[in-house]
């Protein structure tokens, strides 16, 4: 059997005497889609919170790839290859579509203050790389059209599609997806399915999607866990779990 | 090759040739001694623009910088008899280092944080030149620094002083310019934008702020090093926290974020008060008038973007509204409401 990707052991989070995440356990393999969900408040969040850097764990041990991140920096997390995207979208709303993809290329180059300032051969090679490195992500999937559009303009979908590009930018090896469908309809939460099982199989990802539409998770699942109240309740196939007496009554009854 | 550009940059080529031209079609020395000072000022202005308008951060101590570049060139030439070929580059550089050791332990702060940290940088080097007299002589500062001398030619004049102030000036433009151009100066102002979101795709949100700092202060370090050599006096009065308030009005007035926009609010700002000089006591009223009118007209700068009179309608434009910085990192589930951006989409 592979190994897997990323490995979670008992993870907590305290905050102020609440206990968000309690006890948390995940092995991610590689190419692998695992779904998370669970009622409001549940600690899914936050797990993707400590998971890329953004909360310190109370306790516990995140490895990703090989290396202890459980105390890494979130910018030094992305850098390894496990991104995260954001339960309410932030792009730089105030640069182009492009260049919202452009910064997240950026990080990987190999330049320094000096060859800015001197635009060295170096430089100008490391930037022509970086170039058509987005062209051919913006041409890919789709956005190559609305590339000079200020990203904060653009309709909600479309925002999500270039936070995910963006994400996929840093040439990651496992996303973190944060209820990437929130706040769409039916057809536009299929589009969004369909998107993803795109970037899913081109690049190979491993994918954690936290999501409120149970057709998204279903179709894109191999795997899901169920949260609440800090904890995970179930874990298994989309069938199995969902037809598990605890999750109807904790997640499904109250959506009802 | 342009397009990502993040602001559109005409090129200064006839600016640079009415720059030389002035002070030799117009003979007049006062004209030269105003031209060498608003030279110093633009590339103070220029530098403190790298860090304010492109990286959203509020830095209180950039006078602090030019008087390290100073008291460095004043003592390197007075002790060690050190050339300007010598004086200039250590100046920068010690300036440079002393803005990047600064800076690391400070830029996690925010918004004001920050500010108060780069306040108190700026009053501990003006209290540090005010009472190590063994080094600085205190009060009455450090007189006698020799001119710039070039290959044997020296810069006697205010007129000569002018040329070198320009030559810097052109020197920061260039090297700033291709920062703000640069992948570095994208995720620079990305982090300006949401420095979480820049992080969570792998940004070194503290490695390149501090990359931004330390290159301004590198500049106010070489404007320090010019201002000891022309005026071959150094004492505290020009680093103190009265001239970055200056600098920074100059930013603002001339075009926080633009390339040209403080070089024209230093010289506007250098030069206004002399015009008004025959006013008398009328002249600062009317300096604060007009930046009055200026801020309220026009709130994103002479050479901001955006239709003239902006601010007619009393609302500034988007890109000076602070930028949202949550302190906390959880912050976002704490939000219960979904965003207004959210509403509108889910319609």
């Amino acid at each position: 059997m592979t190994e897997a990707l990323l490995t979670v052991r008992d993870l907590w989070k305290e905050f102020d005497g609440i206990q968000a995440v309690r006890g948390f356990e995940l092995d991610l393999y590689p190419g692998e889609v695992v779904g998370l969900i669970g009622p409001n408040g549940a600690g899914k969040s936050t797990v993707v919170n400590l998971l890329s850097g953004f909360h310190r764990p109370s306790r516990g041990r995140i490895t990703f790839a090989g290396h202890d991140i459980s105390q890494a920096r979130p910018d030094r997390i992305a850098q390894l290859g496990l991104v995260r995207t954001f339960q309410h979208i932030r792009l730089f709303s105030e640069l182009t579509v492009r260049q919202n993809v452009e910064v997240a290329a950026a990080p990987r180059l190999q330049i320094s203050t000096i060859d800015v300032a001197l635009r060295t051969r170096r430089y100008r090679r490391e930037v022509e790389r970086w170039r058509q490195e987005v062209d051919e992500l913006l041409e890919a999937s789709g956005l190559m059209a609305i590339q000079d559009r200020p990203a904060g303009v653009l309709p909600y979908g479309d925002q999500r599609r270039v936070e995910i590009i963006r994400a996929l930018a840093t040439q990651p090896r496992a996303l973190l997806l944060d209820e990437p469908a929130a706040g769409m309809n039916e057809s536009e939460a299929a589009a969004l399915s369909d998107f993803l099982e795109w970037a899913q199989g081109r690049y190979g990802l491993s994918l954690v999607l936290i999501e409120h539409h149970l057709d998204v998770v279903e179709r894109l699942c191999q795997r899901v866990i169920v949260m609440d109240q800090g904890a995970i309740i179930v874990s298994g196939t989309p069938e199995e779990v969902t037809q598990h007496p605890e999750v109807i009554r904790a997640y499904l009854g109250e959506a009802a | 090759m342009r397009r990502w550009r993040p602001t559109r940059i005409r090129p200064g080529w006839p600016f640079l040739v009415l720059a030389i031209l002035l002070p030799l079609l117009v003979q007049n020395p006062f004209l030269h001694r105003l031209l060498a000072v608003a030279a110093l000022e633009a590339v103070l202005a220029v530098s403190l623009n790298l860090v304010l308008g492109y990286g959203g951060l509020i830095s209180l101590g950039h006078a602090g910088f030019y008087g390290i570049g100073a008291y460095v060139t004043a003592l390197l030439a007075l002790h060690l008899g050190a050339p300007f070929l010598v004086t200039l580059p250590v100046a920068a550089l010690a300036a440079a280092i002393t803005g990047w050791i600064f800076a690391r332990p400070i830029l996690h702060l925010r918004g004001h944080y920050f500010a108060m940290a780069t306040l108190a940088l700026g009053e501990i080097l003006v209290l540090v030149a005010y009472n190590w007299d063994a080094v600085t002589r205190g009060p009455s500062g450090l007189p006698g620094i020799p001119r710039a001398e070039l290959f044997g030619w020296v810069a006697t004049t205010h007129r000569d002083n002018y040329y070198l102030g320009l030559a810097l000036l052109v020197l920061a433009i260039v090297v700033i310019r291709r920062f703000v151009d640069s992948p570095f100066g994208l995720s620079l102002i990305a982090t300006r934008g949401d420095d979480q979101a820049a992080a969570s795709i792998g940004t070194d949100v503290a490695g390149v702020r501090t990359m931004a700092f330390a290159l301004a202060a590198f500049f106010a370090g070489a404007a320090g090093a010019l201002y000891a050599h022309y005026i071959t006096f150094v004492s505290v009065e020009p680093f103190q926290l009265t001239h970055t308030i200056a600098l920074l009005a100059m930013v603002a007035v001339g075009g926080i974020a633009t390339i040209p926009g403080p070089i024209v609010g230093a010289v506007l700002l250098t030069l206004l008060p002399e015009v008004l000089r025959g006013l008398a006591d009328l002249r600062m009223v009317l300096y604060g008038v007009l930046l009055m009118l200026v801020i309220w007209l026009r709130p994103q700068g002479l050479l901001g973007q955006g239709r003239l009179f902006a601010g007619w309608r009393g609302r500034p434009p988007a890109s000076l509204v602070p930028q949202r910085v949550s302190a906390e990192p959880n912050a976002e589930e704490r939000r219960t409401q979904p965003s207004p951006r959210e509403e509108a989409g889910a319609r």
